[in-house]
Formats: C-alpha cells, structure tokens, sequence
C-alpha cells in the first residue's frame, strides 16, 4: 500500500488523471461520432483491450507468453452463462465477478505446473489449452437456457438469452456500461502494477536469481500475475456475453488467441494505449476493411472475397517485426516521436504539460462528438497549429512577447479554421501543412543566418 | 478393437514422425517451431493445386511440395531466426508463430478452410494382417518415424554434424568461436526438419483430414509428443506419440468421450508436464 501511495504522489498521478479524463472524453464521444453498427465493433474491440492489457503485462513485465487467453475468455463467458441461468436474483456485476473467480482458477491450474518448468512449456502448455478449450466449447457449446449442467434447453423448450442490465439495454448504454466494467478492469491491473506485486515483476524481469536472493518468491509472484490478468480476462469473457446474452463457440478458436498476442505485441505490450491499439486491430480492423475494399471493386476483384484472411499475414508478419526490432509495438514508437519531437524542440510545449494533453487527447473527442466530421478537422487543426507555431515564432522573433506570439499563433490558427470552413476540411488541412513547412524552412534560413553572425562575431573576437 | 490399434498406431507414428521433427530442430538450433504444421499445410496445398489444376504427376507435386517446405524452413532459418539467436527460446519459439499466421493466412486466403482429398498411391495397396486390412500408408507411417528417429539418433549423438548441432543449440557465440560454421549447421537442421515437416503433412493430409486450419494444429499433439519426451530425447518422443495416437483412435469407439478424444494430447501433456514439474521442485528447493 505504502508504494502505491507513492506513486500516486508521483508522476502516475498526473499519467493517471490525464489518461482517465482523455478516455472518459472520448468514451462520451465515441457513441455521437459513430452510428450503431460501428458503436457495437467498438464496443466489442473495448472488451478485448481488457484481455489484450492482460496479455502485454504478462509479456512485457514477466516475459509469460500465455497463448491461451482468448479460451480463458470463453471460460469466463461459459460460467457467466450458465451462473446467469442459475441466479435469476443475483446482479450481472456479481455474476462477472464469480466469472472471473472461476476463469482465475482454471488460468492458475494451467499456468502453475508448467510455471516451475519454464516459459517456453507455459507457452506450450497455453497453446494446448487454447486448441482443448475449442474442442470443449464446439462439442457442449454455450448455456441458452437453464436445464442440465450445460445449460442447455430441452428438446421443444426455446432458448432464452440473458436479458441485458436494465441501462445497458440501447447501444450507447450497453457502451457504457462496457466502458466502465473495462475501466475497472483496467484499474484492476494498474493497482497491481504499481504495487508491490508490480516491483516484484519487475525485479525477477530483471534477473530471477536476483529477485529469488532479495526474497522474492519468484513462482508465486509469477501465480498472482496469471491470476489476477485471468480474472480480468474472464470477466471481459463474461462482458462479451451481455449484448446479445449469448455466445457462440466460434468466437474463441485457439487460432483467435495467437492473433491476439501478435496484434497485442504490433500495437505494444508495455502500455495501456498498446492495448486499445490491439482491441481496435483484432475486432476493429477486419470489417473496416471489408468496409474499404468494399468500395474500391478493383481490389475486391484482385484479391477475392477472402481477402480478410490476409490480415493474417500482416499480423503474422508485424509479430515477428515487432519481437525483432520493435519491442514496444506501435504504442512505443508512437511515445518515441512524442520524446524526440521534445528534445528537437519542435513541439512548443512538453507532451507531459497539460495544454499538450488537453490540445492532443481533449480536443479532438470532444470536436467530433459536439461537430460533425469536416468542422472537427477544422477546429482541431486551428488549435493544433495555434500550438505548433508558438515555438518557431519564437525563434523567428526573439524580441518579441511570449502574449505576443500567441496571439499571432491563435490568429493564424483562426484563419485556417475559417478557411476550412469556408473550403472544407482538405483545403484546410493542405493549409496546415503549408504553413508548416514555410515556418521551418524560415526557421532553418533565421538558424543559418544566425550561426553565420555567431561565427563572424567570434572571429572579432566577441564571443555572444 | 485391432481396426483401432492399427489406425492409432498410425496416426500416432506420424505425430511422433512430427514430434521427432521438432525435436530435431530444438535440439540443433534452440527454436521450437511452432509453425511446423502450417509451413507444412501450405505446401502440401500448393503441390496439392499443381497436381490437380496444372496436371502434374501426384509423385513430382509431392517432390516439389517437400523442396517448398524445406526452402520455407531454410529460408526462415537463415534470415529471420539469427535475429533472435541471443533471446529467450519462449521468444524464438513465439516469433514462429509469426510464421505460422502468414502460412495460415495465405493458404486460407487462396484454397479457404475447406477440406479435400488427397490419395496417394498407397492407400490402395492393402493387405490384411488378423484379418484387419492395413494400407500400406499406415504402414509406411510406422516404419518411416522407427527409421527417422534411429538416424537422428545417429546423427546427432554420433556424426560430427550432430556435435556441432549440439553445440550450436547450447550457445551459438561458443560454437562459431571454435570454428564451426554456424550458418551452414543451420541451414542443414531447418532443411533435415523442413523434409520432416512436408513428409509428415503428406501423410496426415491422405490419413485424416486435408485442410490448411487443421494440419496447422496438428503441431499440437506433435507438441505434446516432444513434451512427452522432454523436448530432448527422440525416443521419448516417439512413444508420446504413438500413446497419443492409441489414446484418441482407442477413444473413438467410447460413447460420450469420442468428441473429446482431440483433446487427448493435451491431457497426456499436462500430466506428463506436471509429473516433470514435480522432480523439478526438489532440484529447484535449494535456489529458491
């Protein structure tokens, strides 16, 4: 507790704030921007960050490759299920949680033989249970009604599906009530993390004879992370029951749970933004591009109606890049532009500064949520380069007041804007780009010119 | 109850067969392939479509489909595998299924999931032992996995190829340092598995079924058989194979067990895991 409370004084303070309030705004975005087909993919690819957080913190902090998470989810859907079935009276929370209990369990059980030999048997073992668990769900299937221990309805009964909690029961609802259960989840793993558990993991990261001397218990720290990412990973199983209050056995082949660990370890294991990447890859992407191809009859036509498989081979492809030269996944890369951008000193402003966060993470949500699509790309890039340009105002006109440049930033920012406006959004975006590149071509030239003076300068003997 | 041995018998060779490849390759370079059966689906597919489509005799669509697996293997070998020489083996092992997905991926995307037939000439040639007939692929099957697993034995306990295989398994900075060609080691343990791989997914494809989603998850009982035999020794491997063959044919006659019998080879793994986890416990109790 005492470490947690220190970093909470820390700087996961301020991460943590930002970040809860960056999602709860674009959580209250998403359903205005979005209609109700693509609301339901989104809210689906949201239960998957869950289990897709769970994956990367065990890869990332534990170096376990668990195969097998996307059958632990089905685990977690089967006892929701049937408990549901069971326990008219009970609350759906409460049955979640029970869902989660009984998939920690059954993850433990898995995990702990194979944990005292090594990572690669984990591995092997994981990815055993992932084709075993497809064989079970196909053969007794999902409970739809409420005889026999299957939960399945007798001959001449119909099946009933789980009625939803009652908010939960339109779109936006059921989007909601996703998002918080996910958040919670999420917590979950963030108070593990930053614990004493999480320094556990970290030191046997470090070195697990290390950690053992220091003494750490090197497989019952390694239980508590399958155990807590399992119980996370059956709840989200049990989640993904709630909108239609069925589940059908195809959603968790064992194929489905290899893909997941490769789309979790492209979009980056190590963060939270990593994972919503990797929700968004695994539900998200495959209708998106059905959506795109569907459009362009030439590539439809070029590579078949199968197309979709071949999302395979870039995620096949992607894990093998990102094992070899990207360990922190896109999420990564994306945080290494925001530090580098830093030390080039081309953003203005800190990406750890409020402004930035608010400029970055809280205006685009709320501009699309409250415009519609053209006018948000307007707004957002008038204040986006309102930002940029304080700081190569600043260079170009030293002498000039900080009040100063801004207003000519804001000026420049509002004029885009209207162009925009008055244009549409690609005149205004064209717009953007030209001013910056004229700004840093300027700059470069002043930059020039100013070395040049710094030189003559030094070589009369003034040094500035 | 014969009909069943013999059947058991069979598959179970070929998932040794499969094992003993896997083996193989762990053994020499200290990657545990997990794309064996996917890399071994696609070609079977692609030699598959040149004798259906392009006409092409059964015999040389075969050839050319094992000269694919083995240019698939080396080719991963040689170029993607090195890069993670120096990391973990769960590493190593993981970025196969890499492989595995792109393999799945593009045999899905040309062919679908559907299953076919594939004959080969000697399903039809059968003779009868107590009265039960055994096609000659079956028998094929056994007496290939006895064959291949003694000269794997030979040659990595008693060639200079196998030392070096060894050796290249243990540390591979260790062995180039002595002078040994590890590229060259490399190329021929991907190929000798390579050759396993498209020899295994033949005959599997003509045995049971042939579908690129199903010979690629035939890598799991070929898993658990190498499990069985501690990813180390070949016979070990080759009796958790046939067990685990006997187990899901013997299995199929049982009423109300018969749709589990897949999931043998994932119980006969777990219990052989756990009883090895628990010999590892006292060798661990000092150190931890």
């Amino acid at each position: 507790m005492k470490g947690l409370k220190v970093m909470w004084e820390n700087r996961a303070k301020s991460g943590l704030t930002i970040g809860l309030l960056a999602g709860g705004l674009w959580a209250l975005a998403i359903p205005m921007a979005v209609d109700d087909y693509w609301l339901r993919i989104l809210t689906t690819s949201v239960i998957y960050v869950v289990v897709a957080a769970g994956v990367g913190l065990l890869f990332s902090r534990l170096g376990i490759v668990s195969l097998n998470q996307i059958a632990l989810m089905g685990v977690g859907g089967w006892v929701f299920l049937r408990l549901s079935y069971l326990l008219d009276a009970v609350p759906g929370m409460l049955i979640m949680c029970l869902a989660g209990l009984a998939t920690m369990g059954i993850g433990v059980l898995i995990g702990l033989p194979s944990l005292r030999l090594s990572g690669l048997s984990l591995a092997v073992v994981t990815l055993m249970f992932a084709a075993f668990a497809e064989i079970v769900f196909t053969s007794i299937g999902f409970p739809t009604g409420n005889n026999g221990w299957r939960g399945e309805p007798a001959p001449g009964e119909t099946s009933v599906a789980i009625p939803s909690p009652a908010f939960a029961e339109s779109n936006t609802g059921l989007w909601f009530y996703v998002v918080i259960t996910t958040t919670l989840m999420l917590l979950l793993l963030w108070v593990f993390l930053t614990g004493r558990w999480g320094r556990a993991w970290a030191a046997i990261k470090q070195s697990e004879p290390g950690a053992a001397s220091i003494g750490i218990h090197v497989t019952s720290s390694k239980v508590t992370a399958l155990a807590v990412v399992s119980f996370t990973t059956g709840v989200s199983g049990a989640l993904l029951a709630v909108p239609t209050g069925s589940l059908v056995s195809q959603s968790f082949s064992a194929i489905s749970s290899i893909i997941l660990f490769a789309v979790v370890l492209i979009g980056g294991a190590f963060s939270i933004v990593g994972a919503v990447l990797a929700g968004l890859l695994f539900v998200a992407l495959p209708p998106a591009l059905e959506a795109l191809v569907a459009r362009i009859p030439v590539v439809l036509d070029l590579l078949g109606p199968t197309f979709n498989n071949l999302i395979y081979v870039a995620f096949g492809i992607g894990l093998i890049q990102s094992l070899i030269a990207s360990p922190r996944g896109i999420a990564g890369d994306l945080a290494g532009v925001g530090v580098r951008l830093r030390r080039a000193q081309r953003w203005p402003l800190d990406p750890s500064d409020a402004v930035f966060a608010f400029s970055v993470l809280v205006v685009p949500p709320l501009s699309l949520a409250l415009l519609d699509l053209s006018l948000a790309v307007d707004v957002v890039a008038a204040i986006w380069i309102s930002l940029w340009l304080v700081h190569p105002l600043r260079t170009l006109w030293p002498s000039r007041s900080p009040r100063g440049i801004a207003l000519i930033g804001i000026a420049v920012g509002i004029l885009i804007g209207a162009l925009g406006f008055l244009a549409g959004p690609w005149i205004c975006l064209l717009a953007a780009l030209l001013v910056v590149v004229s700004v840093n071509f300027l700059r470069k030239r002043l930059a020039r010119r100013l070395v040049k003076m710094d030189e003559e300068l030094a070589s009369e003997g003034i040094h500035a | 109850m014969l009909p069943y041995v013999i059947a058991g018998l069979a598959l179970g060779a070929l998932y040794a067969l499969s094992g003993v490849g896997l083996v193989l390759l762990y053994r020499a370079t200290g990657v545990l392939n997990l794309a064996y059966g996917a890399v071994g689906a696609l070609c079977a597919l692609v030699g598959w479509e040149l004798n259906q489509s392009r006409g092409l005799p059964l015999e040389l669509g075969i050839l050319i489909m094992i000269l694919l697996t083995v240019t698939v293997n080396v080719l991963y070998g040689v170029l993607v595998a090195p890069l993670m020489a120096h990391r973990s083996a769960v590493v190593q092992a993981t970025a196969t299924l890499g492989l595995a997905l792109a393999c799945l991926g593009i045999a899905n995307w040309y062919w679908t999931d559907k299953a076919r037939a594939l004959r080969l000439p000697t399903d039809a040639l059968r003779f009868e032992v107590f009265g039960v007939a055994i096609s000659s692929t079956q028998a094929l099957s056994v007496l290939l996995v006895l064959v291949v697993a003694a000269v794997a034995t030979w040659l990595l306990r008693v060639t200079r190829w196998g030392t070096n295989m060894r050796a290249l398994a243990a540390d591979r900075e260790l062995t180039s340092l002595l002078g040994v060609s590890v590229r060259k080691i490399e190329v021929l343990a991907w190929g000798l598995s390579g050759v396993l791989a498209g020899v295994s997914a033949v005959l599997l494809a003509s045995l049971t079924l042939f579908s690129a989603g199903w010979l690629t998850f035939l890598v799991i009982p070929a898993l658990a058989a190498a499990l069985v035999g501690r990813l180390r020794s070949l016979w070990g491997t080759v009796a958790g194979g046939i067990t685990i063959g006997l187990a899901e044919s013997l299995l199929a006659p049982v009423s109300g067990l018969a749709q589990f019998r897949s999931a043998a080879p994932f119980v006969i793994a777990i219990a052989v895991t756990v009883w090895h986890a628990r010999k590892r416990t006292y060798a661990m109790r000092p150190s931890l």
